[in-house]
């Protein structure tokens, strides 16, 4: 190629990648270099169905070509057990593990080591648990020292293994924070008269704006639960099970999960949180659960057929029905079922963990509502576009850092 | 097409000649026949060397207060000493090199002296031709004078004239006409010593501005929240907490939160972020913002409605609020916890809309003569419609266009007082605001959103190139600040030498960085350093921080740099011809002029080769100076020498009155916003008040040595700024 021709051939390049973020009439410089202005606006919907979001983090993938239902939901024998709720659930179908796949970070899984600053669980936690005595919890079962929720990529959130702590220190934090909540209420109500004297003194004048504000005021008031506590959130008159369980001993796994989803249930009803991350098991595999003497690593790495490896992953489908089924026949404040108002998004470190790779990953989303197109399967291809996809459901892709180029996936909110 | 070689002193005091390839429209001949020393008789020859013409007007500016009382072969309008003279019914058309004359009489006061007009416009081009004067017989002592090309001060237009030609491509970024009875070239700060007559302007009449009620933007916040409470929020709170706050929206480059909305989402963040800051202050006891050792809990309360929710609410709390806050301190103090009840009601005020907004709403012009005295009317006549700023809208209005805070309390103060009515106290509170800390800090980011430098482009790779590395862009953006306070601020040096200049402010990283070889500073801090003109050239358009952010991984991007010659420096608002030919961008007269930069690398090094060896080629023509379409051209051959051409440019400053107007006003003087025109559409008052108040700020900046600094102080004491309407936006 002539050096003439190279010359502008590299300009041309360098042009159209400068080009690449805006349409050719909209202004370059901006699209190029500076940010076409994020403002949050009222424009975009906070009219969303889901509040709350459950992250279930199941290690090690599944078994290929077990999980990921037929387009009719017919479902493989992995998945089975979620015969009962599947058409409360979207099946995210070829999707590879973004960035990485495998053991030791497991909080990729939540996009830590995407450009993200942090988990996608923390993010959502600052803006939907703002209001909240916890803006997330992260709780595991039979866990050891995993964790998938991270601050600046590296920095893990812990985790709580035992149910009886957290119960504990959920019932001690709404005892503390029943007067924190009615003062907030008092808060808001001086903030609400501010903004109507506003609106008396201003008349006309920037109406449309002042309204949003009250609104806002008036919506985090309704989130608050005023004179107390709301029905069969009185923890402070609950008992918990009189039983010894040790939280590290996978023979109780399933009991222990029972009482943690019981917390996570109990700590979104109640207001405590809006954001649960809870894990099934360790990164590393090394554990068992009731009707095995074998870990699920040593079944998910048998040589054969991989009888062991689907049987593990069953068990893992039928806790995750077990949460699914608790959020169905439990009621928030209102009287809805919790699962209407709550997404459930089943999380993986990899694809398959018999070949440690990224491919064709088990990730699926249950409940959310009105907000979500339940009962069908949906091609996403990268686990990091599923991420932004919980946050399209809860009103804040784009508000919050994104986890993928590509964005989130169509056809799952409305 | 003629071409000129025209020699001017720069405001630096540098001679400069250049090229500049002009069309030559006219030849003016302006005769004055007789003058008996308080009228005249005058003609005009005008001579069209360029198309023919059907129609013709011929603008100009009278220097003192002649007045027009006849004219013959056309009519005419006077505005103050702006005159326009339209062709008559037979007389239209002009042939090329073909002369058509007219005449008029005029009355002027007796004793002064018949000054000739020096610069003349035909249907909004500026005749350079043979522009020549003079006397056929006089009794005045005026002398004859061949004028030359270019007074880099005025070009003509006309406020309220009808017969504005609204096609005039003068109007769209060129400067104003101002002519003035007593010309100050002093470089002192005196704005008011003479009241100037200026063309966008009706006299004393007063201008508005828009009626405001804006939520602080994320720097406004931030700083309000480090002089209120002590609390740092970028350093002393977890990563990324300034991320709670509402993304700025940014419009033309600047951030501009004048739409925006407190939505339950962002009301959330705010609420977050406030709990973060009073639990971070309450390690200190609230100390920078009461004091309330040894205070009983009512004592407290008192001082915190009374004292501080003056300073977070810029203005005394009413009754009602006080009562509120007590009622509320007095229930969150149930042990005994000062603490505790200070931060539930310091937290409220922080999530307040009396904090989160900045209201420049005003009282009503009728509620004033009815007995609202919150506000006063001024001396001159005004309308109905209009709405005055209390004395402490106006502080809020102050402190946070020159410091990016909340007013302190000696501007507070002069509100409570009264001593921030007139004129001559605003322009002291803002001589004193103009030398504080936060102000430079505030002006530094003032000039990164106008230049467009806030992310640099090399600083947006993954790789380090060239050296280029995160202390390199940091260095660089603290060099543009660092650079452009110093003039303004410090040596209210002329508004050419922000772009041009043989120094820079640069420290150790950025000698190594430009190789500049020798020249030494004290532990990297940073100093005013000559620059060998060898090695590079000072000043804003060839800094490091401006060609990088122009750039792509290795050089300048061609069409970074002409969008941001033709819209940051010079205000056209023009994105480019519709269809992009990516394969003959140079050839394209639009984008000619981003090539200069060819000579300079990413990191603004000069070259002479590109990355691929080839020769670099940064010659070319700059094509559409005012406006893209006007024809004007500038030739360059490189980056310094566009630099050196635009410097002195009237477009080029007016374009920075122009930004300056939109930072402190949230809109610009013809569009709110120019990329989505249409959206929001100022009406032709608002357009016209707007155009008088970038008048008045250019007059400040030109009649006191273009001094940038005298710009800038003259924005407090606007009309514009006190006296409010509810428009467009």
């Amino acid at each position: 190629m002539k050096t003439q021709e190279k010359f502008e051939k590299n300009n041309r390049r360098q042009l159209l990648k400068m080009m690449a973020g805006g349409a050719a009439s909209a202004p370059l410089i901006n699209a190029g270099l500076l940010s076409a202005g994020a403002g949050l606006s009222s424009a975009v919907s906070a009219a969303t169905s889901v509040k709350n979001v459950i992250f279930v983090f199941i290690p090690g993938g599944a078994p290929p070509n077990t999980f990921t239902p037929t387009a009719t939901l017919e479902l493989g024998p992995s998945s089975a057990p979620l015969e009962p709720v599947k058409q409360e659930c979207v099946f995210f179908s070829r999707t590879d593990m973004d960035g990485f796949a495998g053991h030791g970070l497991p909080q990729n899984a939540l996009g830590g080591l995407t450009k993200a600053p942090k988990t996608i669980d923390l993010a959502l936690g600052d803006v939907l648990g703002s209001n909240t005595p916890f803006s997330s919890i992260q709780l595991g079962v039979v866990s050891a020292d995993t964790s998938i929720s991270a601050v600046n990529n590296w920095t893990r959130t812990p985790v709580i293994k035992d149910p009886a702590q957290v119960f504990e220190v959920l019932r001690n934090v709404q005892a503390s924070n029943n007067p924190a909540l009615q003062q907030q209420h008092k808060q808001l109500e001086i903030n609400l008269k501010a903004v109507q004297q506003l609106q008396q003194q201003l008349g006309s004048f920037a109406s449309v704006r002042l309204q949003s504000n009250q609104d806002a005021i008036t919506q985090l008031q309704a989130e608050i639960p005023a004179g107390g506590y709301a029905p069969g959130c009185d923890l402070q008159q609950q008992a918990w099970p009189a039983e010894s369980l040790n939280p590290n001993d996978g023979q109780h796994f399933t009991r222990l999960w029972e009482l943690q989803t019981g917390n996570a249930v109990t700590a979104i009803k109640c207001g405590l949180t809006r954001v649960v991350t809870l894990l099934m098991g360790s990164d590393q595999e090394d554990f068992i659960v009731p009707g095995f003497n074998f870990t699920y690593a040593a079944a998910a790495n048998a040589f054969g057929t991989m009888r062991e490896y689907i049987a593990y992953r069953a068990y893992f489908s039928q806790r995750l029905t077990y949460l699914i089924q608790q959020l169905k026949t439990t009621t928030d404040i209102n009287g809805a079922p919790l699962l209407d108002s709550t997404l459930v998004v089943q999380v993986t470190n990899m694809g398959n963990t018999n070949e440690n790779s990224g491919y064709n990953a088990p990730f699926m989303f249950a409940g959310g509502g009105s907000s979500i197109r339940r009962g069908q399967v949906v091609t996403a291809p990268l686990h990091t576009q599923v991420l932004d996809t919980v946050a399209q459901a809860v009103g804040l892709y784009g508000k919050i850092p994104a986890y993928s180029t590509a964005g989130p996936i169509a056809g799952v909110v409305v | 097409m003629k071409l000129k070689s025209v020699s001017l002193l720069s405001a630096a005091g540098i001679l400069m000649t250049y090229t500049i390839n002009v069309q030559a429209q006219c030849d003016v001949k302006y005769t004055i026949n007789s003058n008996w020393g308080s009228g005249a008789t005058l003609s005009v020859d005008i001579t069209n060397l360029g198309a023919p013409k059907t129609t013709w007007e011929l603008a100009w500016n009278f220097s003192n207060a002649e007045k027009i009382s006849q004219l013959w072969n056309g009519t005419y309008g006077q505005t103050g000493q702006a005159v326009r003279v339209k062709n008559a019914g037979w007389n239209g058309a002009i042939n090329t090199n073909q002369t058509i004359n007219f005449g008029f009489n005029i009355g002027y006061p007796s004793g002064s002296t018949l000054v000739k007009p020096v610069e003349f416009y035909l249907d909004g081009m500026k005749c350079v031709g043979k522009i020549s004067s003079s006397v056929s017989s006089s009794k005045s002592s005026s002398s004859k004078s061949s004028s030359s090309i270019i007074s880099s001060s005025s070009s003509v237009l006309s406020s309220s004239s009808s017969i504005i030609s609204s096609s005039s491509s003068i109007r769209s970024s060129s400067s104003s006409l101002i002519s003035f009875s007593s010309k100050s070239s002093s470089s002192s700060s005196s704005s008011s010593s003479s009241t100037p007559v200026l063309a966008n302007c009706n006299g004393n009449n007063l201008t508005y501005g828009p009626r405001l009620l804006r939520v602080l933007t994320r720097e406004e916040y931030v700083n309000s929240i480090r002089d209120l409470i002590g609390v740092n929020i970028e350093t002393d709170l977890p990563a990324r907490s300034v991320d709670l706050l509402l993304a700025d929206s940014r419009i033309n480059g600047f951030a501009n939160n004048t739409q925006e909305t407190v939505d339950k989402f962002v009301l959330g963040g705010l609420s977050k972020l406030a709990n973060n800051v009073v639990n971070k202050a309450a390690t200190n006891n609230f100390s920078t913002l009461l004091n309330c050792s040894g205070l009983a809990a009512e004592q407290c309360a008192i001082q915190f409605t009374t004292q501080s929710l003056t300073r977070i609410f810029r203005r005394p709390a009413t009754d009602l609020e006080i009562q509120q806050y007590r009622e509320l301190f007095a229930s969150a103090n149930t042990s005994e916890q000062i603490t505790a009840a200070l931060g539930v009601a310091l937290g409220t005020a922080l999530t307040s809309p009396q904090f989160l907004y900045r209201q420049e709403t005003g009282i009503a012009v009728n509620d004033i003569r009815a007995g609202n005295n919150a506000a006063s009317l001024p001396s001159q006549t005004i309308d109905n419609d209009a709405y005055v700023l209390t004395p402490y809208e106006l502080a809020s209005f102050l402190a946070f266009t020159y410091t990016g805070s909340t007013p302190d309390a000696e501007l507070l103060d002069a509100a409570k007082n009264g001593t921030l009515a007139s004129d001559a106290q605003i322009e002291k509170q803002v001589d004193r605001l103009l030398n504080k800390t936060s102000t430079r800090n505030h002006l530094g980011k003032f000039a990164e959103q106008w230049l467009g430098t806030e992310t640099n482009g090399p600083g947006l790779y993954p790789v380090s190139l060239f050296g280029f590395n995160t202390t390199v862009d940091k260095s660089m953006r603290e060099e543009l600040q660092g650079y452009f306070n110093h003039i303004v601020l410090d040596e209210a040096g002329p508004f050419s030498k922000l772009l041009v200049n043989n120094y820079g402010i640069v420290n150790e990283t950025l000698i190594n960085y430009y190789g500049l070889g020798n020249v030494t500073v004290t532990q990297d801090k940073f100093a005013k350093t000559n620059f060998p003109s060898y090695l590079r050239q000072g000043g804003l358009l060839t800094s490091g921080a401006f060609v990088a952010s122009k750039s792509s991984l290795t050089e300048p991007a061609p069409a970074n740099v002409a969008l941001a010659i033709r819209n940051r420096l010079l205000c056209q608002d023009a994105y480019g011809p519709a269809t992009l030919d990516a394969q003959n961008l140079r050839a394209n007269p639009f984008w000619q002029v981003g090539y200069a930069y060819q000579n300079l690398d990413a990191g603004s090094r000069k070259r002479t080769q590109d990355q691929y060896n080839n020769p670099i080629n940064s010659a070319g023509v700059f094509t559409g100076i005012t406006s893209v379409s006007d024809g004007t051209t500038i030739t360059f051959t490189n980056a310094e020498d566009l630099a050196q051409k635009l410097a002195p440019l009237d477009a080029v400053r007016y374009c920075f009155v122009e930004h300056n107007f939109r930072a402190a006003f949230g809109t610009g003087t013809k569009t709110f916003d120019p990329a989505k025109a249409g959206a929001v559409t100022l009406s032709a008052a608002e357009q016209a008040d707007y155009a008088c108040e970038k008048d008045r700020l250019d007059y400040a900046m030109t009649s006191n040595g273009m001094s940038a600094r005298a710009m800038l102080k003259r924005i407090g004491s606007l009309s514009a700024a006190r006296y409010r309407k509810d428009r467009s936006q």
